[in-house]
């Protein structure tokens, strides 16, 4: 087995992460992203019949269980993440997104088919933004900010209508904005 | 009006408010606070009931800062206020059955369904606390908090729901472990419960002694943004989570006391 290029790419983008900080300005920006992946994985979630794993789930895992990144990429970014303090979903979600990009370039007629957005890349966003998150009670909190999601519902965040744009002139804008009300 | 620093959480804190000024809606806690706070409460005077060999600062993830002094002494008299009220104990065993370790994803049901089983385990609390380094009454508090406790939880402005807490995937996952089920955690897990710990007993003992609900259901909290309600505290309308140091900041947990909930700020 060998890795994809699209594997090697989501490595890398997860290895440039500065995991060792977290960024207290970006607050809406992160928000954003995060509101954003909660809806993705809502469509995911509904599409798959998975609900009850909603909202942090393996999505390439429901279409192709088969199908999972090469071991040796998996356990580099193991690796990479253990010396970090980090809410375990993060590292999961991270693990899930490896499997995603394999499962995109191996079978991407399984995925096209579903005509849903790549479900994780507002996360990886906003964790290249420098935001961090955990869960709790049924929140998920962003720093000060509590998102309801399981208390609430995925139907909730049942949208085909995007939250934000995942381009960084969009979130900066959004992040400046909010700065100077 | 905004509720103020806890007047039932013990002598130590009720001292807390006579520190604001008349008049003033938030608690000032000045710069010399910390040290007549911490004439009244230190960890060492908690030596003989267990509090010996416990590094405060370390269970809240929070290192020695201006004002760490305040919040040793707040963790302290909140210990003591909390101190014997327990009464909930699990009464059965459990056998827990597919806990693999970290890497899988764990749903709602199956969340749900352990932390049904962690509430019939005996012996959870004295292994939780020796995995974790957390003194045993200190568990026993969170434990009841987490997964035995009835809470009136804000989900939206005026909304409430009176329920146990939903249970969280991580959470169970780490306690089941930490309780010698499954694949024993890592270092950095561990950490990580521990900051949950932190988190959980301070936001319980709010809630039992400061009369803090867990979040604030004013609707001053709450910002209806396409549709989705999210919960922003402010200085007017918060809640015993967000007094509660924050799991996600290890090195600066109470960073937003001055910038969020406007708690240390100058008038």
């Amino acid at each position: 087995m060998y890795a994809t290029d699209t594997e090697n790419e989501a490595l890398r983008r997860l290895l440039a992460i500065n995991w060792g900080t977290v960024a207290e300005r970006g607050q809406e920006s992160h928000v954003a992203l995060m509101r954003e992946y909660l809806r993705r994985a809502a469509l995911w979630a509904k599409c798959l019949e998975a609900t009850d794993h909603w909202p942090f789930f393996d999505v390439a895992s429901l279409i192709a269980p088969a199908v999972r990144a090469e071991p040796r990429v998996v356990e580099r970014l193991e690796a990479a993440l253990q010396p970090f303090s980090l809410w375990p979903t993060i590292k999961k979600t991270c693990i899930w997104y490896l499997h995603w990009q394999r499962l995109e370039q191996c079978r991407a007629e399984a995925v096209a088919g579903h005509k849903l957005p790549e479900p994780f890349e507002p996360l990886i966003r906003f964790y290249e933004r420098g935001g961090r998150f955990s869960t709790e009670h049924g929140f998920i909190n962003v720093d000060r900010v509590g998102i309801p999601a399981k208390v609430r519902g995925w139907q909730a965040f049942d949208s085909t209508t995007p939250f934000v744009a995942l381009d960084d002139r969009a979130l900066d804008r959004l992040d400046a904005m909010v700065a100077a009300t | 009006m905004s509720r103020l620093l806890p007047r039932r959480i013990g002598s130590g804190l009720s001292r807390l408010t006579d520190l604001r000024p008349a008049g003033r809606t938030n608690p000032v806690l000045p710069d010399d606070s910390s040290r007549a706070l911490g004439l009244l409460e230190t960890p060492s005077a908690h030596g003989a009931r267990g509090w010996d060999g416990f590094d405060a600062n370390v269970i809240v993830g929070m290192p020695s800062v201006p004002g760490g002094g305040i919040m040793v002494a707040w963790r302290c008299a909140v210990q003591r206020a909390a101190a014997g009220a327990e009464t909930g104990r699990a009464s059965a065993a459990a056998t827990l059955n597919g806990m693999t370790g970290a890497g899988e994803g764990i749903s709602g049901a199956q969340a749900e369904a352990l932390y049904a089983a962690i509430r019939r385990m005996r012996g959870d609390i004295s292994r939780v606390a020796q995995a974790t380094g957390a003194p045993e009454d200190v568990v026993r508090s969170v434990r009841q908090h987490l997964f035995l406790d009835t809470h009136e939880i804000a989900v939206g402005p005026n909304q409430t729901v009176s329920m146990r807490f939903t249970a969280d995937p991580e959470i169970a996952e780490l306690w089941t472990r930490a309780a010698g089920r499954g694949v024993p955690l890592a270092a950095d897990e561990v950490a990580v419960l521990r900051c949950v710990i932190g988190h959980e007993y301070v936001e319980r003992a709010l809630m039992r002694h400061g009369e803090y609900p867990y979040r604030s259901a004013d609707p001053r909290a709450w910002v209806q943004e396409d549709g989705v309600w999210v919960y922003r505290p402010t200085p007017e309308a918060f809640g015993a989570h967000d007094l509660a140091p924050r799991p996600g900041f290890p090195d600066d947990p109470y960073g937003h006391y001055p910038t969020v909930l406007g708690i240390g700020k100058s008038p």
